[in-house]
């Protein structure tokens, strides 16, 4: 209310610029079962529409998700494998997997049809490093 | 009598609270996300692994849904040996010849 007008242009100014801002989406959950796994990729994707610096984590249940071929008619849902190969069609090439998800769950990267695996160390450096965060 | 478990053996008890009870007799089908505790991880040895392959040889049957397991990639060889797959018309074959059902959840 009492802000300087320089101020308000300059929050204006930087929510205008979607290029700007960098975020980070966490993928947590099980690719079926629930709405999570898709309304995440959804998000990353309209996110990469915006011109923002995406990038997403599978891990925990979430690498599941990562599993193909997935014949999701057979369930009656929108395929989640071919959604997420759609994400480096939205600039959304930063796609990591954590390491000790994909052990838990006897899975390797000849398992996984996307992203580049990163270590427990690494996971913790990519939180910690990402200001903006939306967990699906 | 039917067992149905619907929730991943990964992040939740539903599928080793079952399998702490069920009997010989018993018929225990995994359905939805229930479907990642048929996985075969030999390897690994996890607790929910040991217990089927040790009730499945004491007469405990174990079944898997094979559009839950074709929705989320899981090709049949990866499944454990003692389990079946079966089809929505054996689910209700199951749960027809079944004298009660017990869904976990």
């Amino acid at each position: 209310m009492d802000k300087p007008s320089t101020n308000e242009s300059t929050e204006n100014e930087s929510t205008d610029k979607p290029e700007d801002k960098d975020i980070l989406l966490v993928f947590r959950h099980a690719p079926y079962g629930n709405a999570l796994a898709r309304e995440g990729l959804e998000a990353a994707l309209a996110c990469g529409a915006m011109g923002a610096k995406t990038s997403v984590l599978y891990i925990n249940e979430g690498v599941w998700q990562l599993l193909e071929p997935q014949n999701s008619s057979a369930i009656d849902c929108k395929n989640q494998a071919a959604m997420a190969s759609a994400l480096p069609l939205y600039d959304v090439d930063a796609i990591w997997v954590d390491e000790d998800s994909l052990k838990q769950r006897n899975l390797t990267g000849a398992d996984i049809n996307a992203g580049k695996i990163i270590n427990h160390t690494h996971v913790q450096t990519l939180l910690a490093s990402s200001k903006r965060i939306l967990s699906f | 009598m039917l067992h149905t478990v619907n929730k991943s053996a990964f992040d939740n008890s539903a599928l080793g609270d079952c399998l702490a009870v069920v009997s010989p007799n018993d018929a225990v089908l995994l359905i939805e996300n229930g479907v990642y505790g048929a996985l075969d991880n030999s390897p690994s040895e996890l607790a929910h692994i040991k217990n089927i392959k040790q009730l499945s040889a004491s007469g405990t049957r174990f079944y898997v849904l094979q559009a839950d397991c074709e929705a989320r990639g899981l090709a049949e060889s990866a499944l454990l040996p003692a389990v079946t797959v079966v089809d929505d018309a054996g689910f209700v074959a199951l749960a027809a010849e079944a004298s009660a059902i017990q869904s976990w959840y």
